[in-house]
């Protein structure tokens, strides 16, 4: 085999079940190179990266690496070879400190074989320099940002002696600074030799700091491409298999009357005095950067966080919400940013997940109607297009994208008068991203009201009808989105005080 | 028209030989075909190799026998499909015993002492609920806990003195009959129906699953956990307290021992019967089975002259596959 390749697969192939996730992939990956890897949700972006990672073991085909035939039978297998991976999903543990967590079980022992503390720290705190980033080795991880627990993530991930980092999706939650700083670390451990498989939906990312990319459809290897004789048009048709002509619903929806009214809301820190309406038919944008407090103030309206003052008035009354139970008997309904954790049911069917928030009128006297909850099942199925072998598949082994439509699926089946996504579109793909936009404005034109809380600028510009800018738990200003522009909404973002 | 009608009715036809497909297919994958086809191997080796085990009175014995553990093992498949752990089932059933034993030893009526025990079983199912669903205490702590305490009281009642003395028609709960079944294993029989039915129609039990699958998910799907949790802990404790109406008629004699280890035999007819340890699974079915299969190796053990001094041994091992095979089957569900 040529040795120049780090790693090279021909004609990997995948099956789970009914479902053909690879079909005969040959890629390969050169020593010291940023390979980007995009592809649409179900284009099988997490089955190559899972068989690299020894999570999974392809069916057929063979991989080489460093020359040599391998297959990775186990994670621990993979690792010893040389392959990191970050994941989207955080694996920290959250009770242990930052240093803990990045040497993780490789702690540094004395002659006793009792641990280091100081050695461990220091060591912990050279990483950390390295990235450029101020977070203190004995912190906690529960106590940190997501933002900064993923980069703990990545510091765990680059202090193992690695030759092949994968990097699933590290920006989802990192803000622009931060992406950058990323990016420069990045390409700094490409020049010391690494190679660096980055799996992103953000194609203008993926562009900008990668070498080569490819791009997988249905399965399918779709292209792959030298970054300079590309551009971001052609990486997207050739994802989608089709030209893209609006990413967001272009109508504006006709504003109703006025049903919900937030006043004087505050909790602690978090947020501070937060006055604002909603209406009928109208998608409100909350948009801040992480720790502004956009969730925690969503989920105080609905019944899940605490606050210390504040009324919400629902369709004219003055109304106590104090659970999530209470807030959907009402009609409003949180869709959470966090499906893994307080989203969905992994083990349950797609059919049980769609009916948990409504098993009320689902039921008669207590009775559960069967076969209203499979008819509307399916329906709710068929109308999000939710890829699925069945209803009664587990929702674990649907890909991300359509997991996420089946949160919305379990959202609509409330029939929700107030709907309120936060971060509908975490972590998914364009095309799926665009279908959620067009069901958020479909029911916007319906009379449901939406709030939709979003960390991206494009996406809350292109979507909402007005928009809240929060910065450290303050409303700095209530905007008409057709009316404002990018620069005047990041102008309320930054504290022109704290600024370095 | 007619022809638009025939298409559909085609279409139809395929989608019942589909459903027949995945019913077939689904049958060999249920849990409840493989406990199935245990009992039925482990039933025809008995019959060959014991004279005894197909005679009469073997079978009433056994299925009287198993009666009050079915009953404990569906209370404990309702807690361990919400992800909780009861295991003070047995002792529950021992407290419930001697309280009935003792009023009726005074002279009341069996059907104010059949009362008590129940309102026993229920009080300590509730106050296992309050830890549990209300303070949040681990499940397993409360009821080891529950289970000492309640044996402790037991034992500072009878102060080791056996207590009988009962009413004849006591007798009808455990060595009665009804029809050309006995008594206790129709009780069981009606319970574990209404628990099918509970289980897979109803909309309250069905919030089980959701608990078990994600208790935070649950919570924010608007269901209210702590009421469910407390309701189910609440109905396993019930249950106990009619077991123990059911043991204590059939030995006729209070003791303050009665049910001790019966939490040993449920846990495992429930798990190997397909509820996970892990939560938001599992059915009635197929943990009642579970407790057949258990039975049968039990009273195998006994035909084939295995000493009753190894049957805490044989216990423990049963145990540990069990959950072992839990841990091995649910392996994959752990996410890197």
């Amino acid at each position: 085999m040529d040795e120049k390749y780090l790693l090279e697969t021909k004609g990997i192939e995948k099956r789970f079940g009914g479902v053909h996730a690879l079909k005969g992939i040959s890629i390969e990956i050169n020593k010291g190179e940023i390979l980007g890897l995009v592809g649409e949700n179900g284009a099988g972006k997490s089955t190559l990266i899972k068989i690299f990672s020894g999570v999974i073991q392809q069916d057929s085909g063979d991989i080489f690496y460093e020359g040599k035939e391998k297959i990775f039978n186990s994670p621990a297998d993979s690792m010893k070879s040389g392959i990191n991976t970050v994941y989207q999903e955080l694996s920290l543990v959250k009770h242990r400190t930052v240093a803990q967590n990045i040497f993780c079980l490789r702690e540094s022992t004395n002659s006793l074989g009792l641990i280091n503390w100081k050695t461990l720290n220091e060591n912990a705190k050279k990483i950390l320099d390295d990235l450029d980033v101020i977070i203190s080795p004995k912190a906690y991880v529960k106590d940190l940002s997501i933002a900064d627990q993923q980069i703990v993530e990545i510091a765990k991930a680059i202090s193992r002696e690695g030759k092949l980092l994968i990097m699933d999706e590290p920006t989802s939650a990192l803000s622009k600074d931060e992406i950058n700083q990323l990016f420069i670390l990045m390409r700094r451990l490409s020049d010391l030799g690494h190679s660096i498989l980055f799996v992103s939906h953000k194609i203008e990312e993926v562009i900008e700091v990668s070498d080569r990319v490819i791009i997988l459809r249905d399965g399918n290897l779709a292209g792959k491409l030298s970054i300079k004789d590309t551009n971001l048009s052609q990486v997207i048709e050739l994802m989608v298999g089709k030209k893209l002509e609006n990413l967001f619903p272009g109508e504006r929806s006709k504003v109703g009357k006025e049903i919900l009214s937030i006043k004087n809301f505050s909790y602690k820190k978090k947020f501070k005095n937060v006055n604002f309406n909603l209406s009928q038919g109208e998608i409100l944008g909350i948009f801040g950067p992480i720790g502004s407090g956009r969730t925690e103030l969503v989920k105080a309206i609905c019944g899940m966080g605490e606050k210390e003052s504040g009324d919400i008035y629902f369709e004219g009354n003055k109304v106590k919400v104090d659970s999530p139970a209470m807030a959907i008997q009402k009609g409003i309904v949180y869709m959470t940013e966090d499906r893994i954790n307080e989203g969905l049911f992994f083990k349950l069917s797609v059919q049980r997940n769609l009916i948990a928030s409504s098993l009320r009128s689902f039921s008669k006297i207590g009775v559960l109607l069967l076969d209203k909850i499979r008819v509307l099942s399916e329906k709710m199925i068929e109308l999000l297009r939710i890829v699925t072998p069945g209803i009664h598949t587990p929702v674990i082994s649907l890909s991300g994208g359509n997991q996420q439509k089946v949160l919305l699926g379990k959202a609509l089946l409330t029939k929700p008068k107030i709907l309120i996504a936060d971060e509908p579109t975490r972590g998914i793909d364009v095309g799926a991203k665009t279908e959620i936009y067009a069901w958020l404005r479909k029911l916007a034109s319906d009379g449901v009201a939406i709030i939709m809380v979003n960390c991206e600028l494009p996406e809350i510009m292109g979507v909402t009808d007005r928009l809240i800018v929060m910065y450290s738990g303050e409303v700095k200003a209530i905007l008409d989105t057709n009316k404002t522009s990018n620069k005047e909404v990041l102008s309320y973002c930054y504290d022109s005080s704290s600024k370095k | 028209m007619s022809q638009k009608s025939n298409s559909i009715k085609e279409s139809n036809n395929e989608v019942n030989m589909k459903n027949l497909k995945y019913f077939i297919s689904n049958i060999f994958k249920k849990r409840e075909f493989a406990v199935i086809l245990l009992i039925l191997i482990m039933s025809t080796l008995l019959i060959f190799s014991t004279p005894n085990f197909l005679n009469k009175q073997n079978i009433r014995v056994l299925t009287d026998s198993i009666a009050s553990d079915m009953i404990i093992t569906i209370g404990l498949t309702f807690v361990l499909i919400i992800a909780g752990i009861d295991i003070s089932v047995g002792a529950t059933i021992g407290l419930s015993a001697v309280f009935a034993a003792e009023i009726m030893a005074a002279g009341e009526s069996m059907w104010i002492a059949i009362g008590a025990a129940l309102l026993v079983g229920l009080i300590i199912g509730m106050i296992n609920a309050f830890f549990i669903a209300i303070l949040r205490v681990n499940p397993l702590i409360t009821t080891l806990a529950m289970q000492v305490t309640i044996r402790g009281v037991a034992i500072a009642k009878t102060k080791g003195y056996l207590i009988g003395g009962f009413p004849k028609e006591f007798e009808f709960f455990g060595q009665g009959k009804i029809g050309f079944i006995g008594t206790p294993i129709f009780i069981a029989i009606v319970i574990a129906v209404g628990a099918y039915l509970l289980l897979n129609y109803t909309a309250f039990f069905q919030q089980l699953y959701f608990i078990g699958g994600n208790e935070k998910a649950a919570q924010i799907s608007g269901i209210k956990i702590q009421k469910v949790k407390f309701i189910i802990y609440s109905i396993s404790g019930l249950l106990a307290g009619l077991a123990g109406v059911i043991v204590l008629s059939r030995t006729m004699v209070g003791t303050s021992n009665i049910g001790t280890g019966a939490e040993f035999r449920a846990i495992p007819a429930a798990v190997i019967g397909g509820a996970s340890l892990m939560g938001g699974e599992g059915n009635i079915i197929g943990p009642l089975f579970g407790v057949l299969l258990l039975a049968i190796i039990n009273d195998g053990l006994v035909l084939l002259g295995v000493s009753a001094y190894y049957q805490a041994l044989c216990q423990g091992i049963i145990l540990l596959l069990a959950v072992s095979l839990d841990a091995i089957l649910h392996r994959k569900e752990i996410r890197v």
